[in-house]
Formats: structure tokens, sequence, C-alpha cells
């Protein structure tokens, strides 16, 4: 994919109105990825966040790398880069179980809970969700492109495939 | 005397082996053992690398060693017990595939996928190494530790490091890691020996 990739790193939320510009979340894991695009705005957006939820934590820093918090934020992000709720189009991935051994259910559980804090962070904003490639087991590289808001998904078995 | 430590033990523990005066004699007793079990079971002399002490940024994990998307294999397990945390044995896919071959005794390059018997073989490789640098930790500090059987996951760099990540980043922005690497005599294995402390304010201090 040409354009100017602009990575989306563990805890950080990207809002691009540049037609150039690819988000890009490699290789997430249990983390989900929300992008947001409008497509009249010509905005997009991305959020990697790890955890689903800040309310556990003892750490109040950085809030984009809890879901529950960071879904909220990337929305008034693309608000304020000009995007517009009603033309808001919503895609999440990843949320994978990277580990499938017994005895690691702490560990088994984050990719579930982050999906589920998603939904529900989504819901509490009145957004639907178009289109998902949450669960599973493996890995994902997630592409978003500016210009069109087309949305690419890499796994190592499944090599790159529109989700959109 | 109650069987659960009060969490301030635990962690003056990892404090203790991570900045502690004896602090380097530990770290390197550890890997030693780790590294004569994998040269047992080898049948070949691999030795490890002095340790390091790493304070990694946690956006700056997925990428940590080279690129994100690189199939990679991790054999992980959870530290029990009183000093509790992670550990991680992070190997390139041609590595990987070289131990098979060392471990199955077969010449180098036979084996051009991991099955379930390769992924065992490394499981068992997590076991000796990480298991026994945990041994030699807690018999020399009297600090029970209980390792987890280990689980063997292929997947993405990134996709394997945020796994440990998560674990951590409801308290800190940053990942502690007592790292080292294995060296074989004919090949440099791309081999990351990871333990992770469960992370603690007064270890960030410190370190810090």
């Amino acid at each position: 994919m040409t354009g100017n990739i602009h990575s989306v790193s563990i805890g950080e939320l990207v809002v691009s109105k540049s037609p150039q510009g690819v988000l890009v979340a490699y290789g997430l894991g249990s983390c989900v990825a929300v992008c947001m695009y409008d497509a009249a705005g010509g905005v997009a957006g991305m959020l990697h966040a790890l955890l689903p939820s800040a309310s556990n934590s003892r750490d109040s820093g950085n809030m984009a790398k809890f879901v529950d918090k960071g879904v909220p934020l990337l929305l008034e992000k693309m608000k304020a880069s000009g995007a517009l709720k009603s033309r808001m189009e919503v895609y999440m991935c990843g949320g994978a179980q990277m580990l499938t051994a017994p005895g690691f259910n702490n560990t088994l559980n984050i990719g579930a809970r982050n999906v589920a804090a998603a939904e529900a962070a989504l819901k509490d904003l009145g957004l639907r969700l178009r289109v998902r490639d949450t669960g599973g087991n493996s890995g994902r590289t997630v592409k978003l492109r500016v210009s069109t808001g087309k949305i690419t998904v890499r796994t190592l078995g499944q090599g790159e495939k529109p989700l959109n | 005397m109650s069987k659960d430590k009060p969490a301030t033990d635990r962690k003056l523990s990892w404090t203790q082996i991570i900045t502690g005066e004896k602090s380097g004699i530990i770290l390197k007793a550890g890997l030693e053992h780790a590294a004569q079990n994998l040269s047992m079971m080898v049948g070949r002399e691999i030795t490890i690398t002095d340790p390091g002490i790493e304070t990694i940024p946690i956006q700056n994990v997925i990428s940590y060693g080279g690129n994100p998307e690189t199939e990679m294999v991790g054999v992980y397990l959870l530290i029990e017990g009183d000093l509790r945390g992670q550990a991680l044995l992070l190997l390139s896919m041609e590595d990987a595939m070289y131990l098979v071959d060392l471990l199955m005794g077969e010449d180098p390059g036979e084996t051009t996928s991991l099955d379930d018997m390769g992924q065992s073989a490394l499981a068992e490789v997590g076991n000796l190494t990480l298991s026994g640098f945990l041994n030699t930790v807690a018999s020399l500090t009297g600090i029970p530790v209980k390792p987890s059987p280990p689980a063997v996951v292929v997947d993405m760099r990134g996709s394997i490091l945020t796994m440990v990540v998560a674990l951590v980043a409801a308290m800190s922005d940053e990942l502690i890691v007592i790292e080292s690497a294995f060296k074989d005599a004919d090949r440099a294995l791309q081999l990351r020996f990871w333990i992770l402390p469960e992370p603690a304010l007064d270890v960030l201090n410190k370190i810090n």
C-alpha cells in the first residue's frame, strides 16, 4: 500500500485529513483498533487500545491505551477535525486470543474484554459498528487509507484482505 | 505467618534482584543456569550474554528488535508465587527451526515448519531456560517462585509482544525487562530472553 504511512502505536490515537495518509496499527494481538471515517469530511481516525477499562488502573496518564476512554476521545478528535457524527463510519479489528494453552485465563480474556468494552463505548456514543474483524487467535495488521476509508487486515496465515 | 505475603514484600524482592548489591551475581547465575540447561538439551555449547535491564516505553514495544510484522516464535510463561511477573523467549522462525533440528538430532535445515512436535520441543526449551533462571533466582534469594507451564505462540512480533504489555500497562507506561541473548558458537542466535517483573512503582523509581 502506497502513501504516507503513519504508524499508530499502542495507546495512541491518530486522526488525519492528509489525502496521502495511511494509518497503520501493526501486529495487533489482544489489542483493538477502532477506526472512524467521515468520507465527506475527508477525515480518518484510528485508536490502538490495549486494555478494556481505565477503572482498574493505577495509572491516569495516557487514556488512549484504554478502550473505554479511548473511543470517546477518538470521536472528539474526529469532530474537532471537522468530522460529523452523523456521517461516521466505524470499524473495529483485533481482540485476538493469543494464548490458547490452559492456565492463562487472565491473559486469555483480554482480547474478548477489549472487544466488549469497545462495543459498549460505541453504544454509549450512539455509534454503530459497520464491519468488524475481531477475535480468533491470530495477530493482525490494520491499515486505513485516509483518501478512501478503505481498510485492509493482514494476518500471517491469510495475507492482506479488504475489510470494507 | 500468612502464606500470602503483602504486595510490598514482592515489590521489594524484585527491587533487590534488579538493583540490589548482589543483583549482578544473582542474574548472571540464573542466566548461566538457563544456558547450561539449553546446552545439555541440544548437545552443544550455548552461552548467554550478560543481563541488561531495559526500560521500554509501551508505544515502542511492538517494534522492539525489528519489524512488528515479522513471524516469530514466543515461548511464554507466567511467574507466580512470591515473585510475580512474566517470562518470554522470543526467537526468529529460522532459529526456532534450527533449535528443533538440534533437539531432534536432525541436520540443520531439515525442519521447515513448526508442527506440534516442534512446538512442544520449543515449549521444553522455554521451560528449561526460563524456569532454570527462575529456580536459580529463587534458591539464591530464598524467595519461592512458581513458573506456570510454558505456552508457545507463533505469530507477528508485535502481537506476541503486546501479550506481555497487556499485563503491565494498567500500572505503567513502561516495561521493565531483564534481557539477555543466547549464543551458539556457530551461529548468532536471535533468541531474546526476557524476564518481566510485575510492575511496581518503587522498581520503576529506582531504575529511572
